[in-house]
């Protein structure tokens, strides 16, 4: 029998690639294109709801909590960056932290990424029903009652939109439905677009007295926007993840980084600016669809407030897409690994799509949206995202330490100095988070944690195959790479 | 029993007649080569329309004769000319009144050379044939003397094909013809978006063929006739960026054939063949029988 460290600290073997993958998929990603991957996965996911959440919290100086948390992101983006070179296995910050740190390790990036999956769609699909909402009564005049477009929390009884939506994506995701790179880059554009389209109109309504109260809240308030802000930057590591189909990705991957984050972060700061321009940030609190809805204030008419709602009715369909198609994916591989019931791995063969996971992973997200107000779920979202990402800066630092000499496509700058901050600055938002989100985050890692030694550890297909292999192989059971 | 050919009159049948041959020899069958001459509708005694009937069957016989010189002395084979309203409808009853239990036609004329094309008769008899049609790809030519080399059932899943690789395999355990299951997916499109690398997709199909793998060697197993252990069966699986490479990606004898279902239920042309079906026909590089869910039942009984 295995000891208890080594069960928990075996470290999965990286894969020999097989041929027909390699033949199939080159390194065929460049510059651009990579770069569009990270703000297509990025922008769009908060930025049409967060301020209302935000502003309150930060006053003006929500700029602020943009750049901070854009900062953070980038730090941390910038250390998965170096894991996803340094580890030859395709996948999610899971399957990196199984293949460096080990299964107890990966359970726990499990854990926050089932949160960064689950709860980002949720909270996406209940942004998405405000500007349905909108449209609808920009265009036909009516509007979903009260009592079925909220959650109990917010006066309601159910959101009924949201569940809707989720319920769309899932059917499409069920019968299966890919993306191209093109069309990726063809969502950015919207997207970008309808985002540019806010600023210009919005910046006609420009009064500088709006900015008079700037930090009313002070440097506390700025980090606590910050903490519901991250949330609009999950999606970043997207890049990393695309790094072993990345032409020349020493080169590329840090400059598609940095140009994603710069992209992301400028059309977040125009955008808040236009919009605290346009009215004093104490009428944010509570307002629902809010770029539309600041349009049509600034221009009294509504369509540009129309044109705004109709953008982000598209855009966030998509975001809630990727997130029940990511989590669904990474279930499966865990399925795959014995860490999850077999359930998430059964793949339907007339499409060729894990059925029962996604229905399951879409009924969890439907619960969560239909009854959870927006404000949980972001800050949800964000302590998953930033869990993971210290876990991540963690990782480079240890794999630095215990394997010096091995090959990485790119290489963090400024080791140690780099990881170590993004360490902090993931900390420092952290703590500006509501103690329930914590508590609640913890509890969660805990059920998930639990749930390993319970089960995962004995199901482990690893450990079976460590098992089976004989007790003579400890460089295997302990760690470093075969 | 026999085989029915379709030769269209005045075209280049030779595609059909030489698949016709191939299967006439391998299952042990005579062939019937039919032309059909469209009749005048309503009768007329008009002598000009007498002239033209005369015109028509005249070139029916033409395109019988060169038939007869593509069928090679040791297929025992029969010519008729059929007179009916529509090709369709006179193959089908040709068909009918030899109890045929194949019925082989050629590809559309401007087919792409090597593949399947449907022309107006061929698809009119996807949905609507009680008996396999194969369909022979354009410019189809087999060497003199030969048997099929193989016979691949195509399995997507449903309970349509789960009933056809049972009868495929019953007939090429009755021809002694080797036996394979094959399934094809264009490999799925990754979301980049989504943070899990651009590999995912292949994890997915991995699993979907284990999961083929499972499926079939239950179908198979089942049936006690048939005397198949687990993981005996042959087995094929083409991914691809597409149909086209998926197809491509997996081996081919010559000659070979590939059963597919139908569900003939369809009053939606496409449908009733269903979508993944039509493509897989389209893109195969061999000739495609396809069994009509009304010939699936005499079908598995091994005719």
């Amino acid at each position: 029998m295995p000891t208890l460290r080594q069960q928990l600290f075996r470290v999965k073997p990286v894969p020999r690639q097989k041929e027909d993958v390699e033949t199939d998929l080159k390194r065929t990603i460049g510059l651009f294109s990579l770069t569009m991957v990270g703000v297509g996965s990025t922008i769009g996911t908060g930025i049409f709801f967060i301020l209302s959440e935000s502003v309150p919290v930060a006053g003006p100086a929500v700029i602020w909590s943009f750049i901070i948390a854009g900062i953070v992101a980038g730090l941390a983006v910038i250390c998965y960056a170096e894991l996803a070179g340094s580890v030859p296995v395709s996948g999610s910050s899971y399957s990196y932290a199984y293949a460096t740190l080990g299964e107890l390790p990966a359970m726990g990036v499990a854990a926050c990424l089932l949160l960064e999956y689950g709860v980002a769609g949720a909270a996406v699909a209940v942004g998405w029903s405000q500007y349905v909402n909108q449209l609808l009564f920009n265009l036909f005049g009516f509007q979903i009652p009260h009592a079925l477009a909220y959650a109990p929390e917010e006066g309601g009884i159910v959101n009924l939109p949201a569940i809707a939506l989720l319920a769309m994506c899932c059917f499409l995701l069920v019968r299966g439905t890919g993306e191209s790179i093109v069309v990726n880059a063809i969502m950015v554009c919207l997207k970008v677009g309808v985002l540019i389209f806010f600023v210009l109109v919005g910046v006609t309504g420009w009064n500088t007295d709006n900015f008079a109260d700037f930090a009313p809240f002070g440097l506390s308030g700025v980090v606590a926007g910050s903490g519901l802000i991250f949330f609009s930057y999950v999606g970043m590591d997207a890049v990393a993840t695309a790094g072993d189909e990345t032409k020349n990705p020493k080169k590329t991957m840090p400059r598609a980084l940095i140009a994603a984050l710069l992209i992301v972060t400028s059309v977040y700061v125009l955008v808040a600016v236009a919009a605290l321009s346009a009215q004093p940030w104490q009428e944010f609190e509570g307002q629902t669809a809010g770029l539309s809805a600041i349009l049509e204030n600034i221009v009294g008419s509504q369509w540009p407030g129309t044109v705004v709602a109709a953008g982000a009715v598209i855009s966030i369909f998509s975001v809630t897409l990727v997130s029940i198609y990511g989590q669904s994916r990474i279930l499966f591989t865990m399925a795959g690994d014995g860490m999850m019931p077999k359930l998430f791995r059964d793949v339907n063969p007339r499409t060729l799509t894990p059925v029962k996971g996604t229905i399951v992973v879409t009924v969890v997200i439907a619960v969560l949206a239909g009854f959870i107000p927006l404000n949980f779920l972001a800050e949800m979202t964000s302590i998953g995202t930033l869990v993971a990402f210290v876990v991540v800066s963690l990782a480079v630092i240890i794999l630095r330490v215990r394997e010096p000499d091995l090959e990485r496509g790119f290489k963090v700058p400024f080791y140690p100095v780099l990881p170590v901050l993004s360490i902090i600055g993931c900390f420092w938002i952290i703590s500006s988070l509501q103690v329930i989100t914590i508590v609640v985050f913890v509890i969660w890692t805990a059920v998930i944690l639990g749930l390993y030694f319970v089960f995962g550890r004995k199901s482990s297909v690893l450990g079976r195959q460590i098992a089976e292999a004989g007790p003579h192989h400890p460089d295997e059971q302990t760690g470093g790479r075969p | 029993v026999t085989i029915v050919v379709g030769a269209a009159p005045g075209q280049d049948n030779r595609a059909a007649v030489e698949l016709g041959v191939v299967l006439a020899r391998t299952y042990g069958k005579t062939l019937t080569v039919a032309a059909i001459s469209s009749t005048a509708w309503p009768p007329s005694r008009d002598r000009i329309d007498a002239e033209y009937q005369e015109h028509i069957r005249r070139i029916a016989e033409a395109t019988l004769d060169r038939a007869r010189e593509l069928v090679p002395a040791d297929i025992e084979a029969d010519y008729l000319v059929r007179g009916a309203g529509s090709s369709r409808r006179g193959l089908l009853e040709v068909s009918d009144s030899l109890g045929a239990d194949r019925l082989v036609v050629g590809p559309a004329v401007d087919g792409k050379d090597g593949r399947i094309a449907l022309g107006s008769v061929s698809n009119g008899l996807l949905h609507s044939a009680s008996l396999p049609v194969a369909l022979a790809p354009a410019g189809y030519r087999a060497e003199a003397g030969a048997r099929l080399e193989r016979i691949s059932a195509a399995y997507s899943g449903s309970s349509t094909s789960a009933g056809l690789i049972i009868g495929a395999a019953m007939v090429s355990a009755a021809a002694d013809v080797p036996f394979r299951i094959v399934s094809f997916a264009p490999r799925p499109r990754v979301i980049s978006a989504a943070g899990i690398g651009l590999r995912a997709e292949s994890e997915v199909v991995d699993e979907w063929a284990a999961v083929v793998r499972e499926h079939t060697d239950k179908i198979l197993c089942s049936i006690d006739q048939l005397d198949i252990a687990p993981g005996q069966t042959d087995m094929a699986v083409g991914t691809g960026p597409d149909w086209a490479k998926a197809l491509a990606a997996v081996e081919w004898e010559h000659p070979e054939v590939m059963m597919l279902g139908s569900s003939g239920l369809g009053a939606l042309k496409r449908v009733s063949l269903g979508s993944h079906a039509m493509r897989i026909l389209q893109n195969s590089p061999v000739p495609v029988v396809v069994v009509p869910r009304r010939a699936k039942e005499s079908y598995m009984r091994g005719v």
